[in-house]
């Protein structure tokens, strides 16, 4: 085969055995957590109708999905995000008013999404909370977020709230164009303090507005203090009742003892516009970017013919990989063997049998035929990191402990008798 | 205690950040002009400065590498980075503009062809215009690129003018103003909000005095 070729795209990446045993074990902790809560996992197909996602109104940016033309001509897209399809789910199985939890461990797509590098293939966990509209669910939501931090034992980590509400209502005083409410987000969302004033010259406002809008990207930090500081720049009901609803899910959090986690920046206006209720995003020293983001958005179903309220969020396990990697915390053992048995064709059925002794006393057993030369046995055995080579003979075993080099003969009954005294042995001490 | 990490644009721009990071009383002793070395550290303040190439500043920002980063607008706006933009820091001070040879008339049959280090800029200025171009990208000395006959126009950043015409170029259009600004990281000023903060008020507090006392 010709050296150089480039068999692999870009931004995506293949997962080697001892990376995905690690891998497995977070996911698998976090399924745990999701499940005892009472969220129940599902899954949705890879790929879509492009329409389901781009009629969202402030949904995926557009030019972030991975598009495919079926054999009819309509164009598909591989699942961007997990949240718009699990809305369509739950709004079709919206029978009785009750309502829906969900939790998901997918692989999602993007072409280019800056927040995740240059990474086009990731794996997302997260719930969706449908049905709730309490502030005691959105609660609940970034408690669970904070539950798998902990879980993974990252201790210093912040979760920033925010409200969309608040900017919402904000922007309901102003008669905007979408190109000039874009703009103003974007100075707000980067803390453009700078920008922000010289564009709001441009407006004619009333000065306690335009202060109100000077000040958004200042209101962050301590959540007393900076819930207080926002009392000031409340014009209207909405904004008003957003700040409310802000004061009492961190006073939930503060039930649940989370407080030290929580910050609030109500200039976080939110990376997707179908927000509508308190957002967050979590933050881990010394890792640049967003871990997990959520948020409450009341108007997503309806576009699939059922409106309820629902919270949820999503982690991005492969940059949480990337954090416990980087704190050296990855816990998972990496793979092995425990024994490698080795035959000749005479004994083959008396080998294979032993094997399988072996596998269902739940030890991990590979097979092989000897060769005349152990030394290649031994060389791919401490590669493989197998712990011991038994040789079936006519007569007897022959056991090489690859771990302290020991090499001893026994019989099959000897060789389980010692086995269970082993056993016996470990589980004394 | 964990390190707060500041890029800066190798050059002048590192030197005049350097000496302002002195007046607020942070110094690194070790900093000189011409110095080789790409990294220093001020221990007792828990922070190193790291010296990179201008465009890769909103890099190692974005991705946090550095938690705080000085830069001037131009690479910004070129390189779109998500990042707080938290100060105009008002020094390096230069402007964007469209430039050309004396002669040039425009021309209305082909697309125009631009010359530039700064693809982002010169798309969105004549897209905004609604004006077909074609960009060349070049790394250096855009000024022979009109009078070579490699493209029509360039676009490029101006302190003086004093390039422009040396070469014969007159300058047809500004784009916008330019100068350096602090940005920083978004996580970064979550996680390490106390320090990262008190470094831009410290600097907050100087760029108001040097505004009046130039």
């Amino acid at each position: 085969m010709e050296k150089g070729i480039d068999f692999m795209p870009e931004g995506v990446a293949d997962i080697h055995c001892n990376a995905y045993v690690a891998k497995e074990s977070v996911m698998g902790r976090i399924k745990s957590i999701f499940r005892s809560f009472g969220y129940r996992q599902i899954s949705t197909p890879t790929f879509e109708y492009y329409d389901s996602f781009s009629m969202v109104e402030g949904g995926m940016n557009k030019d972030e999905m991975f598009k495919l033309i079926d054999p009819s001509g309509k164009i598909l897209v591989l699942r961007p995000d997990m949240t718009i399809p699990i809305a369509r789910v739950a709004a079709r199985c919206q029978k009785n008013g009750g309502y829906q939890k969900y939790s998901y461990v997918s692989n999602v797509f993007r072409m280019n999404d800056e927040q995740n590098g240059m990474r086009r293939e990731f794996t997302q966990g997260g719930i969706e909370y449908l049905g709730n509209e309490k502030a005691d669910a959105d609660g609940e939501v970034i408690v669970l977020a904070v539950k798998i931090l902990e879980e993974c034992d990252i201790a210093n980590f912040q979760i920033d709230l925010g409200h969309a509400g608040f900017y919402q209502g904000l922007m309901d005083e102003f008669n905007l164009s979408k190109k000039e409410g874009e703009q103003i987000r974007l100075l707000i969302e980067n803390k453009n303090f700078a920008e922000l004033a010289h564009q709001l010259k441009t407006f004619h406002i009333c000065d306690a507005l335009r202060e109100a809008v000077l000040q958004m990207p200042y209101l962050y930090g301590k959540p007393e203090k900076v819930m207080d500081a926002a009392k000031t720049y409340v014009q209207n009901a909405r904004m008003e009742k957003s700040l409310q609803n802000l004061e009492r899910v961190y006073c939930i959090l503060k039930d649940y003892g989370y407080e030290k986690y929580i910050s609030i920046d109500l200039g976080m206006i939110g990376h997707m516009d179908y927000y509508t209720g308190v957002i967050f995003k979590g933050y881990i020293m010394n890792y640049g970017k967003a871990i997990l983001r959520g948020g409450r958005y009341d108007q997503l179903t309806k576009y699939y013919g059922c409106s309820m309220p629902a919270t949820g969020f999503g982690i991005n396990i492969d940059a949480l990989m990337e954090v416990l990697e980087m704190y050296n915390m990855k816990k998972a053992p990496s793979c092995y063997t425990d024994y490698l048995v080795l035959y000749k064709d005479a004994n083959r059925v008396k080998a294979l049998r032993l094997a399988s002794e072996l596998r269902e006393q739940g030890f991990i057993v590979e097979c092989d035929v000897v060769e005349n030369d152990l030394k290649r046995h031994i060389g791919n055995a401490s590669y493989r990191d197998i712990k011991e080579i038994i040789e079936v003979r006519e007569d007897a075993l022959k056991i090489i402990n690859l771990r302290n080099n020991e090499i001893y003969g026994s019989t099959v009954p000897e060789f389980f008798k010692n086995l269970g005294m082993g056993e016996a042995y470990i589980s004394i001490h | 205690m964990d390190y707060v990490t500041i890029a800066l644009a190798k050059g002048r721009l590192a030197d005049i950040t350097v000496e302002l990071f002195e007046k607020i009383g942070i110094s690194f002793t070790d900093y000189f002009s011409n110095s080789r070395k790409l990294i220093f550290a001020n221990e007792e303040e828990g922070m190193r400065l790291v010296l990179v190439k201008a465009r890769d500043v909103p890099i190692y920002v974005e991705q946090g590498a550095a938690d705080i980063g000085i830069v001037g607008k131009d690479t910004l706006l070129d390189t779109k980075a998500n990042v707080y933009e938290m100060m105009d820091l008002k020094f390096g001070k230069c402007r964007f503009a469209v430039a050309a040879l004396e002669e040039y008339t425009g021309n209305i049959d082909r697309k125009t062809r631009v010359a530039t280090k700064y693809v982002n800029v010169a798309k969105n200025f004549f897209q905004k215009k609604g004006e077909p171009i074609e960009i060349i990208k070049l790394s250096g000395s855009v000024e022979l690129a009109p009078i070579m006959g490699l493209s029509d126009v360039i676009v490029d950043i101006v302190e003086t003018g004093t390039t422009l015409k040396e070469n014969g170029l007159v300058i047809l259009e500004n784009i916008c103003e330019v100068s350096a600004r602090l940005i920083a990281n978004k996580a970064s000023f979550k996680t390490k909000a106390d320090q990262v903060e008190k470094i831009i008020k410290a600097l907050e507090c100087t760029v108001q005095e040097r505004k009046y006392s130039p």
